[in-house]
């Protein structure tokens, strides 16, 4: 254990990389001005931060300006979405409800297979099957609930999600077995909740 | 089954703005310009081959002007760059099984003389860089990375939110990774 009165690692870290509140950060500078213990820790710990700081700074990368321009040409081709209307906003869930069911099926079907009977089975007229919403790398179905329109909100809550309401959310299973449709059955999933609150996706985690 | 009347229509407030794409590509191009190697740097220093990270990086430009175009938050551009490439290299290292190579092998090439250190500097410096492979070595991997992204300059908040940790955190392990590399150095 440290004395008391000096101040903590902790403490000198936070002051070092300027994460404190101003009057404790003056507390340490003073207490730093007369205290050579403490200045000599503080002093190590930011000559190990400049260290590393340098360290990785150092680290050479090779760089040839066409990457810059495959970039920008890149960019330039990518066209710019036409604002959501009513109109055109309808047909675009359905084209999202139609892959979710696809990629649905595509998730649960090696779950819902058994050998005499092929319960599930995607949409005939799914076609978007790449139509998966990516947040940070965790894949989801898209639901037609939320305006696929609005920026994805990184809120996700994992939850039990009964099969039926997937079924109600839209996203159907052909032919729909009177078993499943009416069984408890859920999942464990992950929802990706939309920044209206309703659920913009998911993520089926198991088949209980 | 026409369920179609009973989805939630989009609010007349929350049609989002779509932006003018020039300025939107001219805004990604300056961030490229201000953080395309630091980033590359930050993935090879986590273990990403320097092929693998151009790559990742590129893409990861690529998705930010996607999350621009469909009005995604601007508010933390950089926290987000740095969490995107991140997520990226683990999809991309456990999609390809690869053995991690760490950042500390022989195989990662320093440039001393980036920072324009004296001669006499330069040779201190060197010795401190063996010692520090020794000590990153030492280092848990959630130390590493804040440790990496509190090199390139963000503030706490901004790790905290690239690896999905809370503020408290970062400052732990910043504070016990620098305490491990003290041992050493
Ligand atoms: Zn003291």
């Amino acid at each position: 254990m440290k004395k008391p009165q000096h101040i903590s690692n902790d403490i000198l870290v936070r002051f070092l990389d300027d994460e404190i509140a101003a009057n404790e950060a003056s507390a340490v500078e003073q207490h730093l001005n007369t205290c050579a213990e403490c200045r000599h820790r503080y002093h190590h710990l930011g000559g190990v931060s400049k260290s590393l700081e340098h360290y990785i700074g150092s680290i050479q990368i090779e760089y040839s300006v066409t990457e810059r321009d495959a970039l920008n040409r890149l960019l330039k081709t990518k066209v710019q979405p036409a604002p959501a209307s009513r109109r055109i906003f309808q047909p675009a869930v359905w084209g999202m409800a139609a892959a979710a069911s696809l990629a649905l099926g595509l998730i649960l079907a090696p779950h819902f297979l058994r050998p005499e009977e092929k319960v599930f089975r995607a949409a005939p007229d799914a076609q978007q099957s790449t139509a998966l919403l990516d947040v940070d790398g965790e894949t989801f179905v898209p639901l037609p609930y939320s305006n696929p329109d609005l920026p994805i909100q990184t809120h996700i809550v994992q939850m039990q999600v009964p099969v039926t309401s997937l079924a109600d959310a839209g996203v159907h299973f052909e032919p729909i077995s009177i078993e499943a449709a009416s069984s408890d059955e859920s999942v464990l999933a992950d929802v990706l909740l939309g920044i209206d609150g309703q659920p913009l996706g998911v993520h089926v985690l198991n088949f209980e | 089954m026409n369920s179609t009347e009973t989805l939630p229509l989009p609010k007349a407030g929350c049609v989002p703005q779509y932006l003018e794409d020039t300025s939107t590509r001219q805004l990604i191009l300056e961030l490229y310009d201000q953080e395309h190697v630091a980033i590359r740097r930050y993935l090879v220093f986590l273990g990403v081959s320097a092929d693998l990270a151009q790559e990742i990086v590129q893409d990861a430009f690529v998705k930010l002007h996607e999350h621009l175009l469909a009005n995604g938050d601007r508010g933390n551009l950089r926290a987000w760059l740095y969490k995107v490439a991140r997520n990226m290299a683990r999809n991309a290292q456990s999609a390809a099984r690869v053995t991690r190579t760490h950042a500390l092998d022989d195989s990662v090439r320093f440039d001393v003389r980036a920072n324009s250190l004296s001669a006499e500097e330069e040779l201190l410096e060197n010795e401190r860089t063996v010692r520090l492979r020794q000590a990153i070595k030492a280092l848990s991997t959630a130390q590493r990375e804040c440790l990496a992204l509190r090199a390139q300059g963000l503030k706490y908040r901004e790790i905290a939110e690239a690896l999905n940790l809370s503020v408290s955190a970062v400052g732990e392990n910043v504070q016990r990774g620098l305490e491990k590399l003290k041992e050493f150095l």
